[in-house]
């Protein structure tokens, strides 16, 4: 027992020595993130990333430059701030969060070897971030998809729904902007659902204005489309991208519509009235995201690194709305959801 | 193979495993005792644990669910959770662990969809039974029991046939069995490594250790730190080691001692056989020189024995000559007579000198020799007189043969003379013999006249009775005289070379 503990102490001196030594080599590491706009699920994920590469050794101020450029919603901003900033000194690593960032970054760094790891990307192939899911991108581009799996997120509201179902599809009613990753997602979602008879879905699109600045605008849009679209849906179904990650967006569909949000973007929605929402768990995003620009930093080569979906995911359910409208959580939702189960329906 | 060649390690674990696997084999024994023995109430309890497990996996579980979510009360929640649970017991029910009914005691009704009159379990049935215990179907042939869910109002029923039961005793008796072994081989391999650990290992090191010491080597340590008896061992064999080399030590001192003081006997040996060896050769010389002395002497005696012979003879002829002057007279007879005494001390001296012995003769050979004499000179033939001779073959010695010899001579001469006077022929027996206490004795006997008519003529010639006398005198002997159709004369002596 003796020598094992020794052994072991040896073992984690070594361990700390050499982390000592990796960070003590470089004078500071310069690290940065970008974030889209400064909706919930964004924060988020930065703040856990932040948290994570601090508790991985990578302190602000001591052996890391950590610095954050917030695109605020526009796109060219982004690229802007990003220019600037690479003229100073090209970054370690750049971490970007949503898609119009991370699409920003991909533009500045395409033609340097500065590696890119992007997180809260719901459709990096219909962005044209990545070529394709699972596999390296053999460039300097890597990260986390933000999405639960289409069919995971259909059967599970199919399941729900079961007891009060009519014999016809149930159509679930969709209002989003042209954001990419909004409008991409619908049109995966759609294509998923034409292999199910119990659903299918319709489309109100707004176009897509900077954030947070023109957000108001195109939320007017969305309470002035909904009486309009209310008659043809039977549920709604809310979005990805900027407008399903406000909290006014929710409101305005249930204020203005006595149809019910069966599938959340976010947790408050459901908190709200929205029957349920599956979304990725953005503590764990964050530390992920973290993780990997963590591999990057120690030398592993960005390209050899496959885009993955993240680990973890969390569930919230409303059972107010369920008892409201007939439905009924299955036994197993009831347990994932443990903690974040609302009772109170608008 | 024999067990004997077996190593230790070997012939231990050759005893534990038929141990180990009796004992599996009697816990089996009792396995299968005990499993018999508690058959039935294996049935409650496999039908127990059946219901137990399936009400708290569904029912309970559910209905905890729904309680903790305020949903106990939520009619869609509440039957589509007992649905869910009603679908995952007919699933148990299709399955191998056997059925499993449903009844609702609210409403009177089975809710699994089972026929009723399949199992003959009747709502009365179900309503009368106790609760917990185990029924019997006689019909089906099978085992029942009933269990309530009350927050459903369920009664929920667990049906087991008997060969359902049986298959899972035995499988549950083969899992025992198979765990019995699978612990006793893992107990016996972990046996055979303590004993090579703890015992096989340490013998070895002594094996070596005792194989150092026997090619000489001294062994200070022996890595067996142990307290046992191995360990005691090992210092023993330390301490023998120490011992040994010290007396080898010793040993070689007292050899090199001991070669010393054999150099040193060896060195006096071999003076002293020296000294022997000349000792022994100047004795050899003395030896060959008496023999050759003794040969001398012996050569000198031969030729003294020849020369008395030849004067004898001489004498003799001299004797012959004198009587054949006085042929006639009445010396003539004398002269013969002297002549015979003469032949007799002649013969003597002439067998000496041809004997490989110069004091002693053959008496056989020199009385037959003599008696041959005696038969020429006294023309016995020509008077038709038989000399006969029982002669035993002794060896006399040259005083007493000389002395036998004259007194043959004369007591035939007397036998020839005065037995048969009248030239009526007759015999005269020799014999000599030696008797049961080593006396010789010697007879001349005849069948002539007796003692008493010849007495008178005997006395006529005294000169012969004075020599016999003399003879039996010189003898140290005796002489007994008697007649008995003839005349015996014995004379007994003992051989006394001092004559």
């Amino acid at each position: 027992m003796k020598r094992l503990r020794n052994f072991l102490l040896c073992v984690l001196l070594f361990f700390t020595f050499t982390n000592v030594s990796l960070y003590a080599n470089k004078s500071a590491y310069k690290i940065l993130l970008i974030e889209t706009m400064p909706v919930p699920v964004v924060q988020a994920h930065l703040q856990a990333a932040r948290e994570h590469l601090n508790t991985l050794g990578y302190v602000d101020g001591d052996n890391a430059n950590i610095k954050v450029i917030k695109a605020e919603g526009d796109q060219d901003r982004a690229e802007r701030l990003l220019r600037r900033d690479l003229a100073e000194g090209p970054p370690d690593v750049v971490l970007s969060f949503a898609t119009l960032a991370t699409q920003a970054a991909k533009n500045v760094y395409a033609e340097t070897d500065v590696p890119l790891i992007f997180s809260v990307v719901s459709d990096p192939v219909g962005a044209g971030i990545v070529p394709a899911i699972d596999e390296p991108t053999g460039t300097n581009i890597t990260g986390l998809v933000y999405t639960i799996s289409r069919n995971t997120k259909i059967e599970t509201i199919l399941e729900v729904l079961r007891p009060i179902a009519k014999g016809t599809p149930f159509t679930m009613g969709m209002i989003h902007s042209s954001y990419s990753s909004s409008s991409g997602g619908f049109e995966k979602l759609n294509e998923e659902a034409q292999s199910y008879d119990s659903i299918e879905f319709a489309e109100h699109i707004i176009q897509y204005r900077e954030v947070p600045e023109y957000l108001p605008q195109m939320l007017d849009e969305v309470g002035l489309a909904v009486p309009a679209f209310e008659e043809k849906v039977d549920f709604w179904w809310e979005p990805t991208g900027p407008l399903g990650e406000v909290e006014e967006y929710h409101r305005i569909l249930m204020r203005g519509s006595s149809k019910p949000i069966v599938m959340a973007n976010t947790e408050e929605s459901v908190k709200d009235g929205a029957l349920m929402v599956i979304l990725p768990d953005w503590q764990e995003g964050g530390r992920e995201a973290a993780e990997l620009t963590h591999r990057v930093l120690r030398g592993e080569d960005v390209s050899s690194i496959p885009v993955t979906v993240p680990a973890g995911f969390k569930m919230a359910i409303n059972i107010g709305t369920a008892l409201k409208i007939g439905a009924v959580f299955p036994p197993d939702i009831l347990e994932l959801a443990e903690e974040n189960i609302y009772h109170e329906s608008r | 193979m024999r067990v004997g060649n077996f190593s230790v390690e070997g012939k231990i674990i050759l005893v534990i495993i038929p141990f180990i696997l009796s004992i599996i084999f009697a816990l089996s024994l009792l396995d299968s005792h005990a499993m018999k023995r508690l058959y039935s109430s294996s049935i409650a309890t496999y039908l127990d644990h059946l219901l137990d497990m399936y009400i708290d996996e569904y029912p309970r579980h559910l209905q905890e669910l729904l309680e903790k979510n305020g949903l106990d009360e939520a009619e869609s929640f509440v039957e589509s959770y007992q649905t869910r649970a009603l679908q995952r017991m007919e699933e148990i029910s299709e399955g191998e662990k056997g059925k499993l009914l449903v009844y609702d005691f609210a409403h009177n009704t089975f809710l699994t969809n089972v026929e009723e009159a399949e199992y003959k379990i009747s709502p009365e049935d179900v309503s009368s039974k106790i609760v917990g215990e185990v029924h019997f179907s006689e019909r089906r042939k099978e085992f029942y029991m009933i269990k309530t869910f009350h927050p459903w109002s369920w009664k929920i029923i667990a049906i087991a046939s008997g060969e359902e039961l049986r298959v899972e005793l035995q499988r549950l008796r083969a899992r025992n069995i198979i765990f019995s072994i699978a612990i006793g081989i893992v107990f016996i391999i972990l046996m055979a490594y303590a004993i090579r650990k703890l015992v096989i290992t340490p013998l070895r090191t002594l094996e070596d250790t005792a194989k150092a010491i026997q090619t000489g080597s001294l062994i200070r340590h022996i890595e067996i730190h142990t307290k046992d008896e191995l360990g005691v061992l090992a210092r023993t064999i330390e301490k023998m080691s120490e011992t040994i080399t010290k007396q080898k030590h010793e040993l070689k001192e007292i050899n090199s001692s001991l070669e010393e003081k054999v150099k040193d006997q060896n060195r006096d040996l071999i003076t002293t056989n020296e000294e022997l060896r000349e000792e022994n050769n100047k004795r050899v010389h003395v030896e060959r020189d008496l023999q050759k002395s003794l040969h001398e002497k012996e050569n000198l005696i031969r030729e003294i024995h020849h020369r008395v012979k030849n004067n004898l003879a001489q004498l003799y002829s001299l004797v012959d000559l004198e009587r054949d002057e006085k042929k006639n007279s009445a010396c003539s007879e004398s002269y013969q007579k002297l002549q015979n005494r003469i032949d007799a001390m002649g013969l003597v001296h002439s067998q000496l000198y041809q004997a490989k012995s110069i004091h002693h003769i053959q008496t056989g050979q020199y009385l037959v020799e003599l008696l041959s004499l005696l038969r020429r000179s006294l023309h016995t033939d020509a008077r038709g007189i038989m000399i006969e001779e029982e002669i035993q073959d002794i060896v006399l010695h040259i005083d007493i043969i000389q002395t036998l010899g004259l007194l043959v001579t004369e007591l035939i001469t007397n036998a020839v003379k005065h037995a048969f006077p009248k030239e009526e022929g007759g015999t005269i027996w020799v014999v000599l013999h030696r008797g049961n206490n080593n006396e010789l004795m010697v007879e001349v006997r005849d069948n002539g006249l007796g003692y008493s008519e010849k007495e008178h003529t005997a006395t006529g010639d005294g000169i012969g009775e004075i020599i016999i006398s003399a003879m039996v005198e010189q003898l140290d002997g005796r002489m007994e005289r008697y007649t008995d159709n003839g005349t015996t004369i014995q004379i007994r002596f003992s051989e006394e070379e001092d004559l």
